[in-house]
């Protein structure tokens, strides 16, 4: 049972006792009263008898006095009939006493047969003996009706005494004894709960399950509120807590975004701006060069020139190139790497003409590749050129090889060489843009390595790379669900 | 008697910037004798052998001005200056000062550079002809100049 409901009893027995206590205390006081109306009926019989004893010594008869005793004398029975109510009337039934109420009647009866007589007599129907002698008679009945009243009457106030305190005694000790458990099952239950909550969290009890069993009623209620609400609070702040990490990360990458386009932007402009201004230079000496005669000055620097103009052609391509990595093309189809090799090797003739490497390429696929054809082209065209590049002249068969295979769901390039090797604390900046590491023998735009990563990076693949003095290997792995 | 033309060094990696200073030089009516690295590591290595060069360059070393470029592979500008502030307090090059010559105006990196007091002037690549160039180099090593003639 929970605790509003064990209150409720404990109202309504508190209820149920005040109301018997005041109702063995009215039909008390009523008990009380119907002795003071037999008294009464007593002493108006007694002024009566008077009365009487008058007429008896001849005196004359006075009577109106004995009309108004006779009211008088009638009054209390009436009083008592209405005094009793149903449940009186039941509990006298209960108890046999219920005589009381014919005896009332009678009395009633009585007096108002005497009061005929009254009226008969002073018409002058009635004589006078018969006037006293109906006025003795009426006096005999009053007095034994006074009489036979007391015993019921008696008898009834002490069956309500007898009956209704004992159950006024029983229902306290009930409440009492009722009220001390519930006092201390409620508090029980609430230390066994703080018991419970305050215990050093221990790996085989099972908080939950412990709570459900030890708990009920609205402390179950409001554990589980509490638990909820805790829960809730708890959610909020790892919420508010993950929120600001998201932020906080965010804030980073948008900062090293930011950082990473202020380094573009620097060193573009200034690879931008290297070439224009010798140019301009050298095309001030052509100038004078011209004037003064000297043809031979003037041709070598305006070679010099067109080759300063063909780096920064090279380069404003590869920044473009650069920019579009980034932006998806709708242009898919799938690609032939056979020709894309053939096209690769054409564009690179200018590379491999002079060039003692050999160069290797191997292409095994078991599911045609669908993507856009240009970045693959720019990839491998930059991975290749820079093992090409940059051979080792010590070595005696410098070779570059390229792979081009899949496993299951992935797609692989793999770029071998036996070239110089990039030094081991340079290899976290080859993707780095503008970043060359053999000033001699480079010669493109240092954009190549930046470009083939953001290729990857928008293909959801992966490059890494091993390098040594013995050659560098280039690995580029793909899912190939990005390329089908 | 033969005039002695004094020692500088000219360290960029790209040739045809190392080409036009060479030539600016030249127009410029400068007497000097010129050493080219093509990067900052060069050029330490070419101060740091400071003895056996003394030896070979008997009247050439160690050069009293350094062109020095910023944007260079290995070793940059900015790299080398702090390698060369140690170096001057070890071998007896003090006499050597710097000047920037660069196609970059970074605020940033010129007040770093700018911090070591040996270096004494700032040309940016493409924006000066002879005549200035003259001029503000013999503002840093006129007297060397007057010396060696």
């Amino acid at each position: 049972m929970n605790i509003s409901r064990k209150l409720m009893l404990i109202v309504i027995l508190t209820a149920a006792e005040v109301s018997i206590t005041v109702y063995s205390a009215f039909e008390i006081a009523k008990g009380a009263k119907f002795h003071q109306l037999n008294f009464l009926h007593l002493k108006y019989t007694h002024q009566l008898t008077k009365s009487v004893k008058k007429i008896e010594n001849d005196l004359p008869i006075d009577i109106n006095t004995i009309e108004s005793d006779i009211v008088l004398i009638r009054q209390q029975p009436i009083e008592c009939i209405e005094e009793i109510n149903p449940l009186n009337y039941a509990v006298m039934k209960f108890i046999n006493t219920e005589q009381t109420l014919t005896i009332c009647e009678k009395d009633i009866e009585i007096a108002d047969k005497t009061l005929l007589s009254v009226t008969q007599y002073k018409k002058g129907e009635l004589s006078r003996d018969d006037f006293l002698l109906n006025l003795n008679v009426a006096l005999v009945s009053f007095n034994k009706h006074s009489e036979m009243f007391e015993e019921p009457i008696r008898k009834t106030v002490s069956f309500i005494l007898m009956t209704l305190i004992p159950l006024v005694i029983v229902i306290s000790f009930f409440n009492i004894i009722f009220i001390s458990y519930l006092s201390r099952t409620i508090s029980s239950s609430i230390r066994n709960l703080t018991l419970l909550l305050s215990s050093k969290p221990e790996s085989n009890i099972n908080l939950d399950d412990e709570l459900d069993i030890k708990t009920s009623g609205e402390l179950k209620a409001l554990v589980i509120a509490a638990r909820q609400r805790i829960k809730n609070d708890l959610l909020n702040i790892e919420n508010s807590i993950e929120l600001k990490e998201i932020i906080n990360s965010q804030t980073a990458s948008l900062q090293q975004a930011n950082d990473e386009l202020a380094q573009f932007a620097y060193r573009a402009s200034h690879d931008l701006k290297s070439p224009l201004s010798g140019a301009k230079s050298l095309a001030h000496f052509v100038i004078e060069d011209i004037k003064a005669g000297d043809t031979e000055e003037a041709s070598r620097n305006a070679l010099v020139i067109y080759q300063q103009m063909e780096k920064l052609e090279t380069l404003v391509v590869d920044i473009l190139l650069l920019a579009k990595a980034e932006i998806g093309s709708e242009d898919r189809d799938v690609i032939d790497f056979n020709q894309l090799i053939i096209d690769m090797k054409e564009r690179l003739t200018w590379l491999m003409k002079d060039n003692p490497c050999t160069l290797e390429t191997t292409i095994n696929l078991s599911v045609p590749i669908k993507s856009e054809k240009a970045r693959f082209a720019q990839i491998i065209e930059n991975l290749i050129s820079n093992g090409l590049k940059y051979y080792d002249r010590n070595k005696d068969s410098p070779y570059v090889r390229c792979d081009i295979f899949n496993e299951q769901e992935t797609f692989f390039i793999t770029v071998t060489d036996n070239g110089m090797g990039i030094p081991q604390k340079h290899q976290g900046e080859v993707f780095d843009m503008f970043k060359r590491f053999h000033a001699q023998t480079s010669t493109g735009s240092g954009l190549g390595m930046a470009l083939v990563k953001k290729h990857i990076e928008y293909l959801n693949g992966e490059i890494s790379l091993q390098s040594s003095d013995k050659g560098t290997t280039f690995k580029i792995v793909i899912p190939l669900d990005k390329l089908i | 008697m033969t005039k002695i033309k004094p020692p500088i060094l000219i360290v960029d990696d790209n040739e045809v910037d190392r080409y036009i200073l060479k030539r600016l030089i030249k127009e410029a009516k400068l007497e000097l004798t010129i050493y080219e690295k093509k990067d900052g590591q060069e050029a330490l290595e070419f101060l740091e052998n400071y003895e056996s060069n003394r030896i070979k360059y008997p009247d050439g070393f160690p050069p009293i001005l350094i062109f020095l470029d910023i944007n260079m592979p290995k070793v940059n500008g900015i790299q080398f200056l702090e390698e060369f502030s140690k170096l001057r307090k070890m071998i007896e090059i003090s006499s050597c000062v710097v000047m920037m010559f660069s196609s970059s105006e970074r605020e940033e990196e010129k007040k770093i550079i700018m911090s070591h007091d040996f270096v004494k002037g700032y040309l940016v690549k493409g924006s000066f002809q002879a005549a200035e160039l003259k001029e503000k180099v013999m503002a840093v090593i006129g007297q060397h100049l007057d010396k060696y003639s």
